[in-house]
């Protein structure tokens, strides 16, 4: 309907809303153009959501504040030159800490590896007659027992 | 209250009045980005940082101009970035995204927003083509507002228009 100039211009001269109806109205009934532009739109209008048919939009305004709070904390605290160097330099140090902590937990876990105790008994006696031996050892191996015990007669080989 | 004395009283620091035009504009917002993303939730995000993006740029908005299309083009252009970054990820997520996002938009909180053909049409579309469709077909925008949405000139946006209309009669041809 846009295309037509006639039309338009017909708005322009009268004012009057009912004659502009009925003036689309009698116009409509002979102008092919605005009738293929109105099927058209009625066609386009099946394929789109109209924001009639959205109900119960979600209220931005929350969350709209809460953006708003992050980028003023935002700018007072990490685009602050003092609190970039600040931020930096603690993140530095975490890091190095954490990196001492691991190469000495692994260090540690690599002596104790190697001084462990490697025992293995294979024949035991207790007072010249046959006994068991349980070797117990510690979770970090920095100790380790040996149990020995005489066999009860149902045991014996 | 106008839009404009809204945002004058916006930038004298009311945020009430911000509030105000969410409030107007958050329907036509949401319309808008579903139509352009075809995605309920994607474009519940779209419009939030649309919202988010215009209050920061309130300063440079020309009290002269209309509000609404100043606005909508900051929105389709949010969609498309919004587009871009989903196509990066393509691959496995792209695939898995592209098969759910037509469900996913046709299951939204929203009851009254049920049908899945006309957002599976218009994903045949591309996105400047959508929001042409969606503006002369539900807001009545001539070619030259569809133009100063798009950021392009008039001409463009009646060949965009064309090509959207064109390519809906073809789709309709094809579902009947």
């Amino acid at each position: 309907m846009g295309k037509c100039q006639r039309i338009k211009s017909l708005f322009k001269l009268i004012p009057f809303k009912s004659i502009q109806y009925s003036l689309i109205q009698t116009h409509l009934l002979k102008c092919d153009a605005c009738l293929k532009d109105l099927a058209d739109i009625d066609e386009a209008q099946t394929i789109t959501v109209p924001k009639s048919r959205l109900e119960d939009v979600k209220d931005l305004w929350p969350q709209f504040l809460k953006d708003l709070e992050q980028q003023r904390w935002r700018k007072k605290v990490i685009l602050r030159p003092v609190w970039r160097w600040a931020l930096g330099s603690a993140a530095a140090l975490v890091l190095t800490l954490s990196l001492i902590f691991v190469l000495t937990r692994s260090a540690e876990k690599r002596y104790l590896d190697d001084s462990a105790v490697k025992l293995t008994i294979d024949n035991i006696n207790l007072y010249e007659e046959p006994a068991q031996a349980i070797i117990f050892q510690t979770q970090d191996a920095s100790k380790t027992f040996v149990w020995v015990e005489k066999l009860s007669k149902g045991d014996m080989p | 209250m106008s839009d404009t004395d809204l945002i004058k009283n916006c930038l004298r620091g009311s945020m009430e009045s911000y509030r105000e035009l969410m409030i107007k504009y958050k329907d036509y917002a949401m319309a808008v980005a579903l139509n352009v993303l075809t995605n309920y939730e994607d474009a519940q995000d779209v419009c939030q940082e649309a919202f988010f993006k215009a209050f920061q740029n309130l300063a440079q908005f020309d009290l002269q101009k209309n509000f609404k299309n100043w606005f909508y083009a900051l929105l389709f252009h949010k969609c498309l970035d919004h587009l871009r970054k989903q196509k990066r990820f393509a691959g496995m997520l792209g695939k898995f995204r592209k098969e759910t996002s037509i469900e996913n938009s046709l299951q939204p909180e929203n009851e009254a927003f049920s049908h899945s053909t006309e957002l599976q049409l218009l994903n045949r579309l591309n996105p400047k083509e959508r929001i042409s469709l969606y503006l002369w077909s539900q807001e009545g925008y001539s070619g030259p507002e569809i133009a100063s949405v798009l950021g392009c000139s008039s001409k463009t946006a009646h060949v965009y228009l064309y090509k959207a209309r064109t390519k809906l009669k073809a789709l309709l041809r094809e579902k009947k």
